[in-house]
């Protein structure tokens, strides 16, 4: 956790801690708001309504634990430390970004803060993960690798192979499997015959476990727990967060759920659900919340100026690491 | 003679005589090995007789259709004069076993 | 110097490398206590243990993925495909993960790899008997390596080892019933060098793996009747040597390129259009196999794939076709 709270009596590192985690999930929404506004904001997938999962997720990894994820990366990297106004350039193709404009969201990296990466192809990043999490056992590591993918994913023959290979050789890996519901238009249901996504494991023998990916704490519980059967050499382990889409799948895709089920969706919200939660226990006033809000309004303003700011990429440059 | 059976060999290693120049030789006693890419071979006599030339060493290589060795039935025939020169008659008799490695 | 199987090579290339650098480690099928499928790991698995020699499922898409991340996470992984035809299973960790790496992450990761995979026709049949390697030479990040000799293979797979980003290594079915002279000594030979196996002045025979062996077979046939070909061994298909290859193209005129692959987008496409780049006049002609799977039978294998006979006729008629206005017709065997 946070070391900077050591110190402090267990109940106001827990106060600090949650309301951190609720402050970082405003942020990545007033982030994914800022890119909505930008002049040109390109083809975004956004992570609206997986908030919880990827604040979660980082708050139960420590630096040096490689975190993959797959193309819909927004909220994962500003949640693992890729800084707001680098993340902004980088997503609008401008240079001043981790990637200089070579990765845009599908492939965001920044291993200095702990972003392995994200993979545009879908399941793309989960062998790759498991080499990753090779690599660590290879080298007497103790960090635990962590790879994020969708639902979209279970349906490929690479996750089960992936799967298999992790328990045979014990690989220090937490596959997190974020069910939203659906891949692009196509709801789980129709593209997994499992009955429950943490069936797919159960074949291979690695433990899995479903979470309520809208709730913060349950999420980095999980995600801990699973990190630390991994730390201590007991393997892998498959997490499935379930959350809801809030946005489209894409900028360019049309919504094709019923006004209805939007409606419904509304319950399903990480931010108001943690919010209203943090109230009821007192942790948050009115006061308080506003001014997380103008902290985080403050940030985000401060990285639109950087994003304005930064300069398109010599165009020579695209020869460059190839 | 290296038999035909080898299939796709190219060339071969010669890895080991059993038996020396001048030497007898009774059936069944192995005369030598040799290793393709694949597989150990291993030449031994089906009738007695007497190791009169070798033409490879251990180590060395050798291709299909090389003379490796000169056999006679007695140990005071005639040998050809020229070194390397095909006998009289190939011998058909030997034991070969495989071992595919 | 000692002569070795083309298996002893890579065996010793792969047992040097691990000696050297503890972060190499071989991922394959069936190449722990068995030896590799074509015997080449033969002995390492006694010497370096289970966590180095890792015998994998077959699940070409999983390994040749693990081998990616692995390697982006600081190890040097060696993936083992007994058959370039099944390389598909894994080609989307390889191109669309491990060849773009160090790009898309703008330099801050690299994925310093080694797919070796072995293709050729030899008997079994149209998915056992590919060489597709010049699909691979479009894409960006990768390196192409393919031997055609013991020593070269033992060279190349040593660089292979060391380079600092993803190289597939391709040899041949028809390489391993070899022998061929390895130095006895370290000698790494360098990604981008194509070598000269013989000179002539007539024309240029260029081939890489075992057309490469054909093509000295078709020299030897080619000088019994007065013409003398300079026979360039590519060796490195990406990069390729152009000035090896153009220095020879500008004495002779004449270039024949020699490959067991389809011709459409292959080999000597390239090398067509890099040679006219380079040199105004130079007339050339490429042969490969015809427009067909490769078929199971030994006799319809046959009619598939280049021998020494089609080198000889292509040959013929790259030289003496000069009424034509174009270079002759590629692939045929008539």
């Amino acid at each position: 956790m946070v070391g900077a709270t050591d110190s402090l009596p267990r109940d106001a590192k827990d106060y600090v801690e949650r309301l951190r985690r609720l402050r970082s999930m405003l942020r990545l929404r007033s982030f994914e708001s800022a890119l909505m506004r930008q002049p040109k904001p390109g083809f975004q997938l956004l992570s609206r309504g997986e908030e919880a999962i990827a604040v979660g997720i980082c708050a139960a990894l420590d630096r040096t634990d490689p975190l993959l994820c797959s193309g819909r990366s927004i909220a994962i990297a500003l949640a693992r430390g890729v800084p707001a106004g680098g993340l902004l350039a980088e997503l609008i193709g401008k240079d001043g970004g981790p990637n200089r404009g070579r990765a845009g969201r599908a492939h965001v990296s920044m291993p200095s803060v702990g972003l392995f990466g994200a993979h545009g192809v879908v399941g793309g990043n989960i062998s790759v993960a498991a080499g990753v999490a090779l690599a660590q056992q290879q080298l007497a590591s103790t960090a635990v690798t962590c790879c994020v993918f969708g639902d979209g994913a279970c349906g490929a023959g690479v996750l089960h192979e992936t799967l298999n290979i992790a328990a045979l050789w014990r690989l220090p890996l937490v596959l997190a499997c974020i069910n939203n519901g659906y891949a692009v238009s196509t709801p789980v249901r129709t593209s997994v015959a499992a009955t429950h996504l943490t069936d797919l494991a159960g074949p291979f023998r690695i433990p899995a476990i479903a979470v309520d990916g809208t709730d913060v704490d349950a999420v980095a519980l999980a995600t801990a727990d699973a990190v630390a059967n991994a730390r201590a050499g007991h393997g892998a382990s498959f997490l499935e967060l379930r959350c809801a889409r809030l946005a489209t799948h894409s900028t360019l895709t049309r919504e094709e759920r019923s006004p209805a089920e939007l409606e419904q969706l509304r319950d399903r919200d990480p931010l108001v659900l943690n919010e209203q939660r943090l109230r009821r226990e007192t942790i948050l006033n009115d006061a308080l919340w506003m001014q997380l809000r103008a902290e985080v309004d403050a940030e985000i303003a401060e990285a639109e100026r950087y994003a304005r700011d930064a300069a398109w990429p010599d165009p020579e440059a695209a020869l460059l690491d190839a | 003679m290296i038999p035909m059976e080898l299939g796709d060999a190219i060339e071969v290693r010669l890895l080991q005589w059993s038996k020396a120049e001048g030497q007898a030789v009774g059936i069944g006693d192995a005369l030598l090995e040799f290793e393709t890419d694949k597989a150990l071979v291993l030449v031994s006599a089906a009738q007695p007789g007497t190791l009169r030339r070798c033409f490879y060493g251990e180590g060395e290589w050798m291709k299909p259709g090389n003379v490796v060795a000169w056999l006679s039935d007695g140990p005071d025939e005639p040998l050809p004069a020229q070194a390397d020169a095909p006998a009289d008659a190939p011998a058909d008799d030997l034991l070969v076993t495989f071992d595919i490695t | 110097m000692p002569k070795l199987f083309f298996r002893e090579a890579l065996a010793r290339a792969m047992a040097e490398e691990m000696e050297r650098e503890p972060r190499v480690i071989l991922l394959g099928q069936d190449i722990a206590a068995h030896g590799g499928s074509y015997a080449e790991t033969r002995g390492l698995f006694e010497r370096f243990g289970p966590s180095r020699v890792r015998n994998t499922p077959v699940a070409e898409a999983v390994t040749i993925g693990m081998a990616a991340g692995a390697a982006a996470a600081g190890l040097r992984p060696l993936v083992f495909i007994t058959y370039l035809d099944f390389l598909l299973l894994g080609l989307d960790a390889l191109v669309n993960y491990a060849a773009k790496l160090r790009f898309k992450s703008a330099g801050q990761l690299t994925a310093p790899m080694v797919v070796k995979a072995t293709a050729g026709a030899k008997g079994q049949g149209p998915t056992h008997a590919q060489s597709i390697e010049s699909w691979l030479m479009n894409v960006p990040g990768l390196t192409v390596l393919s031997p055609s000799t013991a020593g070269d293979a033992y060279g190349l797979l040593k660089t292979a080892l060391r380079a600092p980003g993803p190289v597939v290594f391709i040899d041949h079915k028809k390489l391993f019933p070899r022998g061929g002279v390895v130095p006895d000594y370290e000698e790494l030979i360098p990604v981008g060098s194509a070598a000269v196996r013989r000179e002539g002045r007539h024309l240029t025979l260029v081939a890489h793996s075992y057309m490469s062996v054909l093509a000295l077979q078709a020299a030897e046939l080619l000088s019994a009747e007065g013409i003398e070909a300079d026979v360039i061994d590519l060796r490195s298909l990406w990069p390729i040597d152009w000035d090896t290859l153009a220095n020879s193209a500008r004495r002779t005129g004449h270039v024949l390129s020699i490959e067991e692959g389809q011709v459409v987008c292959g080999v000597g496409a390239e090398l067509a259009f890099g040679l006219r780049e380079r040199i105004a006049t130079v007339r050339i002609a490429r042969l490969g196999a015809r427009r067909v799977p490769v078929a199971a039978s030994p006799v319809l294998e046959a009619f598939t794939i280049p021998d020494v006979p089609a080198i000889v006729r292509a040959a013929h008629r790259l030289i003496t076709d000069t009424a034509a206005a174009n270079p002759p017709s590629p692939s045929e065997h008539a």
